[in-house]
């Protein structure tokens, strides 16, 4: 196999970790819709804790991005 | 399915060599004009009859500025009417250019990283200055935020020297990666539309309307949340308060 | 948002690489540029989502008991 092949098979595999990241986010949000929908008051407390969890769980995918980048760059 | 990043790369189109530098006229400089004309025509129009009783034009272009005058006095405090042309500027070119990239065959400025760059360390430039200018010296002191113990100060030191850099780098690369990604997923769709027979084709087809739509969306709130960190860094430079 | 922490966590794992190649003592500076790299990061988002709360609330209703 040569490099160019197993460079871009490496690289939609690492691709594929978005996948996680997609049901976490849904599942961040989800849950800030449903202690919104339950209790109206505590929205400003809840949504500080909702900015963070989307942004660390955007991370993980951004971390998938730049190891298929670094992939991408090795070969 | 030839290669979807085809469609961001840049042709001359006019040749313009001064001083040994390559200061050729391509298509992104061309939309880049374009964007500076419209958002100029735009103000030009609604500001020449000022009329108490604003007309169309004049009452779109209110609605723009006290959208980025309220974010602006909410973020920076009573000293942001100060930022309002600079930022209501930055608003509605980034919005321009992220819009423009949806036309058929037209060229995303914003997708190239050293626009997105350009943009970022021209902010985070501003707030630089404005924070030496006012505070002196006395400005590093965001390094050290409120209430930390003293043994703790030389570690936090580096770590805000990041996070500090980090910030301009932040923005220019959000900006860049949505913008290059939605436009290479539309590349990629209308690619496969093409290339597979009429009976399959027509899916990944509906598939870009939709996705068309969302683009048109995302541009509308890349530019929003550009121009609203840099509020929040102007902010930040302005009042010390971290 | 999520970009911030992954540029803060790059930079300070370039910088430490940089660091490396220029005083040889590679891999422990490019960790421990990464380890910053990533407090910066988590610190810029704690505060990013304070400022913003902070400013959402100020044109909404004082918090509640």
């Amino acid at each position: 196999m040569g490099t160019d092949a197993a460079a871009l098979i490496g690289m939609g595999m690492a691709a594929a970790g978005f996948a996680g990241s997609g049901v976490g986010i849904g599942y961040v949000f989800g849950k800030m819709i449903e202690a919104v929908a339950r209790q109206p008051g505590a929205e400003a407390r809840v949504g500080k804790y909702l900015w963070i969890g989307f942004a660390l769980t955007e991370a993980i995918a951004l971390y998938a991005l730049v190891v298929a980048f670094i992939i991408m760059g090795r070969a | 399915m030839e290669n979807p990043l085809e469609h961001f790369e840049l042709h001359r189109v006019a040749e313009l060599h001064l001083f040994g530098l390559d200061l050729s006229i391509n298509q992104g400089v061309l939309t880049m004009w374009l964007a500076v004309a419209a958002v100029f025509t735009l103000f030009a129009v609604a500001a020449a009859k000022r009329e108490t009783i604003p007309g169309m034009v004049q009452n779109l272009a209110e609605i723009g500025v006290e959208f980025i005058h309220d974010m602006a006095e909410d973020n920076i405090g009573p000293n942001g009417h100060r930022y309002v042309p600079f930022l209501i500027t930055l608003f509605l070119f980034v919005l321009f250019l992220n819009m423009w990239g949806l036309l058929p065959g037209q060229f995303t400025v914003t997708s190239q990283l050293i626009v997105t760059a350009a943009l970022a360390i021209a902010v985070y430039a501003i707030s630089l200055g404005v924070g030496f200018y006012k505070h002196g010296i006395g400005f590093l002191r965001i390094l050290v935020p409120a209430g930390t113990p003293g043994w703790l100060i030389p570690l936090m030191i580096p770590v805000e020297i990041l996070s500090q850099l980090a910030r301009p780098l932040s923005l220019a690369v959000r900006l860049f990666a949505n913008m290059t990604a939605g436009h290479t997923i539309l590349a990629v769709l209308f690619g496969m539309a093409l290339s597979l027979p009429l009976w399959a084709g027509w899916l990944p087809f509906g598939l870009t309307v939709v996705i068309n739509a969302l683009e048109l969306f995302i541009a509308f709130i890349q530019a929003y949340i550009f121009v609203m960190l840099s509020c929040v860094y102007f902010g930040d430079a302005e009042n010390l308060a971290h | 948002m999520g970009v911030e922490l992954v540029v803060a966590t790059c930079l300070g794992g370039g910088l430490g690489y940089l660091a490396d190649l220029k005083l040889g003592t590679s891999p422990w500076l490019a960790l421990l540029g990464v380890v910053l790299g990533i407090a910066a990061g988590i610190r810029n988002t704690l505060r990013l989502a304070r400022e913003l709360e902070e400013a959402a609330k100020g044109d909404g209703k004082p918090e509640g008991p």
